[in-house]
């Protein structure tokens, strides 16, 4: 299956946290990926060896392999609005009248 | 008050890495030379934020993030190591237990420790490009 977006979430452990980080990612795409989109989550004590090849820095991250230019997103990942502005989908219906944010 | 951050590590060039890349910046740095130092360090004046060495002499990482954990639960502490399955299987154990915590690579240089510093005690989001 071809996807628009694809993108692979690296976190450790702690399942309830990758849940939650997941549910804003999907909600995001939800919202504004109207094509189908991929989203894989590796825990990198299961797998360090994809995250070497991965050149991950730290976890959380996001690597968003398409669309290009590929990405890496680290930091306050379970913020659906920071997320929100940047992938780059503008203000977050919610805050389109609220002045701007440091994201 | 600025924001604390404690790096445990047995290695002084990595002590001496983060003291030199966050020297500029608005925080205050202090390290620890091994696990009982470091959580006499965090016992002393709570930090925001803990780097963490796996394998140090006296009390190593694994046992020291247990405790740290354990006093501090809120507490983020990043384990600094390299991401290869003979560092990491002793933390399996301890996400298994429940223990939350993050990991940061080594090696790291200053852009890349003033970047994970500046997004996890800022609450902000970093981007970069690959």
């Amino acid at each position: 299956m071809s996807s628009e977006y694809r993108l692979i979430l690296f976190i450790t452990g702690n399942p309830e946290r990758a849940q939650r980080i997941v549910q804003a990612i999907n909600q995001l795409l939800n919202i504004r990926v109207p094509t189908s989109y991929e989203l894989e989550v590796v825990d990198v004590l299961q797998d360090p060896a994809r995250a070497e090849a991965e050149h991950i820095l730290m976890t959380p991250t996001l690597v968003i392999k398409l669309p290009a230019p590929e990405r890496r997103i680290f930091g306050d990942l379970d913020n659906v609005e920071k997320l929100y502005v940047i992938m780059d989908f503008g203000k977050p219906p919610a805050l389109a009248d609220a002045p701007e944010q440091e994201v | 008050m600025p924001q604390r951050i404690l790096v445990i590590d047995d290695e002084e060039g990595i002590r001496d890495a983060f003291l030199l890349a966050l020297e500029n910046e608005s925080y205050e740095v202090d390290t620890a030379a091994d696990g009982l130092e470091g959580l006499e360090k965090a016992e002393a004046r709570r930090p925001d934020l803990v780097f963490l060495d796996l394998r140090m002499p006296r009390l190593d990482g694994v046992e020291t993030l247990r405790r740290l954990k354990a006093g501090y639960p809120e507490l983020p502490v990043h384990v600094l190591t390299a991401f290869h399955e003979d560092y990491l299987r002793p933390l399996q154990v301890l996400a298994a237990e429940g223990v939350e915590f993050d990991l940061t690579r080594k090696p790291i240089d200053a852009e890349q420790i003033r970047s994970i510093v500046a997004a996890i005690l800022g609450h902000k989001l970093a981007i970069r490009y690959q």
